[in-house]
């Protein structure tokens, strides 16, 4: 008999502030964290509100050392990985080590990177090619997110990023299943970050006025989340708050066809009858939710735009998040969670909620 | 260890574009030769980084490649390289490969993804311009294997796996993995990563850019000269193969993976040996029963050194009968397409039963006490070879091909 996937916690930093508890009670309270923007002041960007993780300084949580040389968004996931851990008992290497070797604890990153690190990197190239900060090079590849948290916590197993844009966090998901199925590790830390900045939102402007399309309210934050075979949680005594039944993620250009496609594969991997006990149905998007019309069935359905703006890649990971929190998600419920981008990936993820987070 | 009834892996496709050759037939020529693909760079002003060499792709035009199709020429270069390499990747992998357009799927890794847009952005905002809607489009990691699924019409799963220089085989073990799950048939995997001046810029900064040649494994080596390309693997199920009577280059017996945990930048012994111990492990070889190694091998001092300690480790007193070719002493270093690249010279290598050579090769290194071939290539007789890769963040990633029957 197979051993269940289960999710046994998550470390969240939102636009509700750091912290799971921050996230429930301003989820629960259907309150919106879509303010005016403060974090840039960019006139050619039209839509003038954002949610921005509040007044984010991580140095209390990581202590100081070695932060400046990461940008936001390795930040915002160090500090949802932080939290995650801490919750768990296992942020102290020592102490981890009693459950785990550093060789069976892996991690798997959704993330589109930092374009601000990137483009700041090589305007400093064009300006002055003989000053460009060194420290700051390795904020230029899409894995030092992922990486940098691998190396505060000794993570060794493995170390992977995923950039599909906005399944990519359903994507890890999907990654980390496969990887602890076939036991090449014993537990999984699933993360995904996304920051906000100037140059990413004036991208996102011009991308939508070539669309003809006003410009999302842009959102960011990073989860992270603990997953590990049923057998490996019991062991150590940890609680699930969710299984994870199975996931999906494809391309193809027509929305609709993609998820038809990505259920029959999850029906294929959890079981025929499962997804007609789709209870809820949970989006971090603004549109994917039409394409699922003919198929949702009675589900409620759950959106985050209006509450977290838009969130790319980190968008499933928050779409898993608000599952877990939501207590209107009654306990034992198979959920579904969706994640879609505009250019053709796609990706689905089917969950039972098992436990509050 | 992969479990009894794992399903087999073949590798039925091939392709590659690379500064020493646009396909594999010139790629596996110039291999041979020792040809370098390393020349004075062309795309931007060198003078300030006080380094000048580059192993930029001269003569590809995917017009040429794709003809009839302008639309290829607005998309960035890693794409266009990337769908080059694809196109020749699967027109050798014979007919039937795409049955059910959502039993194929594409994973593929990269660095810097579309650096080139990227940096047309920043010279806009540099300049005091507007910044140029196409490039910005373009610019996203995700559009390389986006791409090459739109163009193929290869609607299964389909991943970016941006894993810095060693995403080709992160890329390829990917696929592995979604074919032994049941999520495709076949995936095309591979990398891309187009010549980046940003990434020019970092490496000098951090004194990893040699000033004329890399010379791998050589005491004199003064480090890597950073480069560009593409390559696509066809990996298919292998029973699937056999059925549809494809040619059969090579099959993928293990895999693994790991990560040093130690330092953003510098590599280390432990985490590179443990990657190669898995790959062998899931392969169920002992060390000695490996022909070949295609190394990493940048020709940075700190980079050889570290692998062929973790070389040593693994292989302990069979390492000098083990030779071990550094392709990038020729391709020069093309990033996240690297370690395909190299896969591709791997299964050429055992489809020729020949070794590339290590060029530029001078002095002996005690510290780098292996066989590099260096300099000429050899024919040899290869029956399984691993491919290492190391990369930024200490992400390491290890295959063991098979040699396999052919069966064209």
């Amino acid at each position: 008999m197979s051993d269940p996937i289960y999710i046994t916690g998550q470390g969240l930093v939102s636009a509700y502030g750091m912290g799971n508890e921050a996230f429930a009670t301003a989820y629960n309270g259907r309150v919106s964290a879509i303010r005016a923007r403060t974090l840039f002041d960019a006139p050619a960007c039209r839509e003038e509100r954002a949610a921005e993780v509040p007044d984010f300084d991580p140095a209390p949580l990581l202590g100081k050392r070695g932060l400046k040389s990461c940008d936001r968004s390795t930040q915002l996931l160090m500090a949802a990985t932080e939290l995650l851990l801490g919750r768990l008992g296992l942020a102290d290497r020592e102490a981890r080590r009693a459950r785990f070797t550093d060789e069976e604890f892996g991690i798997v990153v959704g993330t589109l990177g930092s374009i601000k690190s990137i483009a700041d990197f090589d305007l400093e190239t064009i300006r002055n090619p003989q000053y460009v900060t060194p420290t700051l090079f390795p904020n230029t590849v899409f894995c030092a997110a992922a990486s940098y948290v691998a190396i505060r916590h000794g993570i060794k197993e493995s170390c992977i990023t995923l950039g599909n844009d906005e399944p990519s966090a359903l994507s890890a998901f999907g990654f980390a299943m496969g990887r602890l199925r076939r036991r090449r590790a014993r537990h999984i830390v699933v993360g995904a970050t996304h920051e906000l900045s100037e140059i990413y939102a004036l991208g996102v402007q011009r991308a939508c006025d070539r669309a003809g399309r006003p410009a999302p309210i842009l959102g960011e934050g990073a989860a992270a989340f603990s997953v590990e075979p049923a057998s490996v949680a019991s062991e150590r005594g940890a609680a699930p708050v969710a299984e994870l039944l199975a996931c999906s993620a494809l391309f193809c250009p027509e929305k609709q066809r993609a998820y038809e496609r990505n259920l029959e594969a999850l029906r294929a991997q959890a079981g025929a009858g499962v997804l007609e006990g789709v209870a809820h149905v949970v989006s971090a998007e603004k549109s994917d939710l039409d394409d699922l019309g003919p198929i949702r069935g009675g589900a409620r359905l759950h959106r985050l735009y209006p509450r977290l703006g838009y969130l790319s890649a980190a968008a499933g990971a928050f779409g898993v998040a608000a599952a877990l929190a939501d207590r209107t998600v009654e306990e034992g419920a198979v959920v579904l969670v969706n994640a879609a981008s505009d250019r053709g990936n796609c990706a689905s993820l089917l969950l039972r909620k098992l436990a509050s987070a | 260890m992969k479990p009894e009834g794992t399903k087999r892996i073949a590798v039925t496709g091939v392709g590659v574009v690379s500064a020493i050759g646009l396909d594999r037939h010139e790629f596996w020529d110039a291999l041979t030769r020792g040809a370098s693909g390393i020349s004075d760079v062309q795309r931007f002003a060198t003078a300030a980084f006080g380094r000048s060499r580059g192993a930029e792709i001269r003569g590809f035009d995917v017009t040429r490649v794709f003809p009839g199709e302008p639309r290829l020429e607005r998309l960035g270069r890693a794409k266009q390289m990337m769908l080059a390499a694809t196109k020749e990747c699967l027109g050798s992998a014979g007919a039937g490969v795409v049955d059910d357009p959502f039993r194929v799927g594409v994973a593929i890794g990269t660095t810097m993804g579309e650096s080139q847009s990227l940096e047309a952005v920043t010279d806009a905002i540099g300049a005091g311009l507007e910044i140029p809607t196409d490039a910005v489009l373009d610019y996203p990691p995700s559009t390389i294997p986006q791409a090459v699924a739109e163009r193929f019409r290869l609607y299964g799963p389909n991943y970016m796996v941006p894993n810095a220089c060693a995403a080709g085989n992160f890329s390829i073990g990917q696929a592995v993995a979604c074919i032994q799950a049941g999520e495709a048939d076949a995936m095309v995997a591979g990398g891309a990563d187009a010549f980046s001046r940003y990434a020019y810029s970092g490496f000098c900064r951090v004194g990893a850019i040699a000033p004329d040649v890399p010379r791998p494994f050589s005491k004199d080596r003064k480090g890597m000269v950073p480069g560009e390309g593409a390559a696509a693997l066809l990996v298919e199920d292998w029973d699937r193969a056999v059925a549809r009577g494809a040619t059969i280059y090579a099959e993928i017996v293990g895999y693994g993976e790991s990560c040093d945990a130690h330092h953003i930048t510098q590599p280390h012994d432990a985490g590179v040996a443990q990657a190669i111990r898995r790959a062998l492990e899931d392969a169920r070889l002992e060390p000695r029963q490996i022909s070949f190694v295609s190394v990493h091998g940048t020709g940075t001092p700190t980079n050889d050194a570290t692998e062929t300690r973790a070389l040593r480790s693994v292989f302990g007193e069979h390492l000098p009968s083990v030779p071990v070719s550094a392709v990038k002493s020729m391709t020069g270093h093309p990033m996240g397409a690297a370690s395909a690249i190299e896969c591709v010279a791997a299964i050429l290598s055992m489809h020729h039963q020949f070794l590339p050579p290590t060029v530029n090769f001078e002095e002996p290194d005690p510290e780098c006490d292996v066989d590099c071939v260096p300099n000429r290539g050899r024919p040899f007789p290869v029956s399984y070879v691993l491919k290492t890769s190391s990369a930024f963040g200490g992400n390491n990633s290890s295959i063991v091909f098979k040699t396999a029957e052919r069966r064209a």
